[in-house]
């Protein structure tokens, strides 16, 4: 009897290792972190704002924003994205400080372009 | 040779096009009113008390359709000065029905008779009734708005226009005063719709660059 008893309770402490174990497995599978380029983040940010995705897309400028080893012209590209997603959204204020910032940045004609629009210059040709 | 530069080129081209994309972004330009800023119109100086009355209905009417949640519509009695007044009492006003905007018309108009001769066509000359022998009615109206802010009466815009109406010959002399009114009531109209359009300011699409890469 006493040896029954101990192998069965031996089957159910392996059980429940097992159980135990298969948790922590599909528990670290979710939590792995994926890195990724900024580049592809980037772009990837830019094709959310194409088909709508504005606000998720903002995330994804500002995660790329944070990633280190961005060069000025780099940035000022991802603030000028972001300027062109907040005038959309009709937040001007926030929009002008990131325009500003990119062309301070940056001498890139589209990032003038961009920020002539914005002022209003040329747009009553 | 050139088949390998016609490629570089093209090639050069579709890297630097490829690379951007293109969003329209719509913007209201010129607009002088902002959203929870009141406005009212004066009465315009009239001597013709009746005409006064339908002025003031024509701008309520056009005001609140337009800009239902800006325009301040007064009472009739409750508009104790008009656009003859100093700025001084029309601040007051303003200040009284808590409008940061004031608009200030000035119309005038005046018209003009002629009885058609014999060298201008058609010729009535012959008509044995005066009454039948119909007259070139010509109005001319000028009106002009001008809106101020209120706490400084600083002029924020300024508009003008001009109307002419001419009337077919065979318009009665009696039938003339009531057709003044109705043509002057038109322009009126018509005019203050502009104005209040003008003042929201202008929609326009134009487009915007985005990166799509980073290099």
């Amino acid at each position: 009897m006493n040896i029954l008893s101990i192998e069965k309770g031996l089957i159910m402490n392996v059980k429940s290792l097992i159980f135990i174990f298969l948790i922590f497995f599909l528990f670290s599978c979710t939590t792995v972190s994926v890195k990724y380029n900024k580049n592809e983040l980037f772009a990837y940010a830019t094709k959310l704002v194409k088909i709508g995705a504005s606000d998720e897309a903002l995330k994804y400028y500002k995660k790329v924003l944070k990633m280190n080893g961005l060069t000025d012209r780099e940035k000022a590209r991802v603030y000028n994205n972001i300027a062109v997603i907040y005038e959309k959204k009709g937040d001007l204020i926030t929009a002008k400080k990131y325009y500003v910032k990119a062309i301070k940045l940056s001498k890139e004609s589209e990032i003038y372009k961009n920020y002539r629009y914005f002022v209003g210059i040329g747009v009553f040709k | 040779m050139k088949r390998i530069f016609l490629f570089l080129f093209l090639f050069f081209v579709g890297c630097t096009t490829l690379n951007r994309v293109i969003i329209p972004v719509e913007r209201i330009h010129n607009r002088v009113l902002f959203e929870q800023e009141r406005i009212c119109v004066v009465i315009p100086f009239m001597s013709d008390a009746n005409l006064k009355r339908k002025t003031y209905l024509v701008f309520n009417e056009i005001g609140k359709a337009i800009l239902p949640d800006n325009f301040i519509v007064l009472p009739f009695s409750y508009q104790n000065v008009d656009s003859s007044s100093n700025l001084k009492n029309i601040e007051i006003f303003a200040r009284r029905v808590r409008a940061n905007l004031v608009i200030i018309p000035d119309i005038k108009f005046s018209s003009y008779d002629k009885m058609p001769s014999e060298s201008i066509y058609p010729d009535y000359s012959g008509v044995n009734k005066k009454d039948d022998a119909g007259y070139f009615h010509r109005l001319s109206i000028s009106i002009s708005y001008k809106l101020y802010r209120v706490p400084r009466f600083n002029l924020v815009k300024e508009i003008r226009l001009p109307y002419r109406f001419e009337t077919s010959p065979f318009l009665k002399v009696n039938s003339a005063r009531k057709w003044d009114e109705k043509y002057l009531l038109f322009a009126v109209r018509d005019s203050f719709k502009k104005f209040l359009i003008s003042l929201k300011g202008v929609k326009v699409v134009s487009p915007r660059v985005l990166f799509g890469k980073l290099k």
